[in-house]
């Protein structure tokens, strides 16, 4: 099966999707697929999205995976949901650091209830790339243990382009979930989606399902907030702009009666513009706005 | 870096629970002011330490009019005694300085003023008037348009006429 697919893309001048969900691959397929991806051919393809769910994934072919992955500049979306490989530390660790090591805005593990805390702790911890904004992890048997590792990884700069992350249908118990929602609230201004739905026992009490629809409230208002933020984040950083290039990409003068303002002055005031931004967030609009080599 | 020029002790009768200070300005005026009101100064803080250091006393020339100097002496004076969070060197930096009603009234004046005012607190070092100009200032040019911003900044436009008809100088308009 795999020596088809591979044939279906040399066959072709440019794939960009592999879309091969519930088709049996295995191991060895995935091992064909991934050299095949990572020969000279393979790599003329500029591959921007990959879905293999449900098919046996192993070890083997996360390894194949990885290797492909280390350093690949084009591949974006990764779902790999509903396969077979496990939580060996020494693999996680390989898979963590190709994931760091790519550019993958978009990673879904779900539905690998096989893999549970042993694989997201160590994941967690490990997990910096800045380019990830979406971590799907439904359904993979994640209790209270995987928390504290989540939550520094939201807490922290590593989680910093994330902004949508699904934790459905696990066994994180109210309390995490707290702790949870409390770390985001201090925290967390990126996440814009965030899903705990199906975390608890069909036969609760009412209590304790008031306690779920409390959280599902708050986690809604903190879920606005940051929404809220970013919007304003965004349309505060273009009116600086506007404003900043201008007077940046201009030569402060000494006039008859105006004097000359250094540049960190000007910056300064043009901070002034918008109030909302960070210094730091400042800087980074300011340092845009005065390089020439960013003008369209 | 300013200009220190030694001074007589008689020029600067300091004796008193709040030592004096001499400040020379560019137009060679001559102010005599208590160190206790310049102390929101970091600049002058770190004079007085080297004076301090030294066992002389000194005048401190300021290149700015005296006239400036009359308007930020103006402002420590009214602020004596006041802790101003964005002045505290050992308290973490607050980010853009508070709205204050009194610095509104105190920052109506000219332009040219308020550019001139904003650079003798930047090299004094006095971080709650830099803020509360820098407000000012930001309030003028809001919304205004580039040739306008650059007008109130003095800034001249630095691009050649040939870049100044290219597409990408057009999105600094």
């Amino acid at each position: 099966g795999a020596q088809r697919v591979v044939d279906i893309i040399t066959s072709r001048a440019q794939v960009t999707s592999l879309l091969l969900n519930h088709s049996a691959l295995h191991d060895d397929g995935c091992e064909v697929l991934f050299e095949f991806l990572c020969s000279e051919i393979g790599r003329r393809h500029n591959i921007m999205e990959i879905h293999l769910g449900s098919t046996q994934m192993g070890d083997r072919g996360l390894r194949a995976l990885c290797r492909y992955l280390n350093g690949n500049t084009t591949l974006l979306n990764l779902a790999l949901p509903n396969n077979a490989f496990t939580n060996n530390t020494e693999l996680v660790s390989t898979f963590t650091d190709a994931i760091n090591k790519s550019r993958v805005c978009m990673l879904a593990l779900s539905s690998n209830s096989q893999l549970t805390d042993g694989f997201f702790i160590p994941f967690l911890s490990a997990l910096m790339t800045p380019q990830l904004q979406c971590l799907l992890l439904a359904a993979v048997g994640l209790t209270e243990l995987s928390v504290p590792a989540l939550i520094d990884y939201i807490s922290s700069p590593r989680s910093r382009a994330l902004t949508e992350l699904s934790l459905n249908s696990n066994n994180i118990p109210h309390t995490s979930v707290v702790q949870f929602l409390e770390a985001v609230r201090k925290h967390n201004y990126r996440l814009t989606r965030c899903e705990l739905y199906a975390n608890f026992e069909s036969n609760l009490t009412p209590e304790a399902r008031e306690h779920w629809r409390a959280d599902q409230r708050f986690i809604q208002k903190l879920l606005s907030r940051n929404l809220l933020l970013s919007r304003q984040v965004h349309r505060e950083a273009v009116w600086l702009l506007k404003h900043a290039r201008p007077v940046l990409l201009g030569r402060t003068v000494d006039g008859s009666n105006s004097p000359r303002l250094p540049i960190e002055l000007l910056v300064h005031i043009l901070s002034y513009l918008s109030p909302s931004l960070s210094e730091a967030q400042c800087a980074r609009v300011c340092n845009y706005a005065g390089d020439r080599s960013t003008l369209p | 870096m300013p200009t220190i020029v030694s001074v007589d002790d008689s020029t600067v009768p300091g004796e008193g629970s709040s030592r004096l200070l001499l400040l020379v300005s560019s137009d060679n005026k001559h102010i005599v002011v208590e160190e206790d009101i310049m102390s929101r100064s970091r600049f002058i803080s770190k004079q007085v330490e080297g004076f301090e250091a030294t066992s002389q006393r000194h005048a401190i020339l300021l290149p700015f009019s005296s006239f400036v100097l009359n308007k930020v002496i103006e402002y420590c004076s009214h602020y004596r005694g006041y802790y101003l969070l964005e002045d505290d060197p050992d308290a973490a930096p607050p980010g853009r300085s508070p709205v204050r009603e009194w610095d509104q009234e105190f920052l109506d004046v000219d332009r040219n003023m308020l550019l001139r005012i904003i650079k003798a607190a930047h090299y004094l070092e006095i971080k709650s008037l830099v803020g509360s100009c820098a407000r000012a200032i930001a309030d003028m040019i809001r919304g205004k348009t580039t040739e306008e911003m650059r007008e109130i900044l003095g800034v001249e436009n630095d691009f050649t006429p040939e870049e100044e008809h290219s597409p990408s100088s057009k999105c600094t308009g």
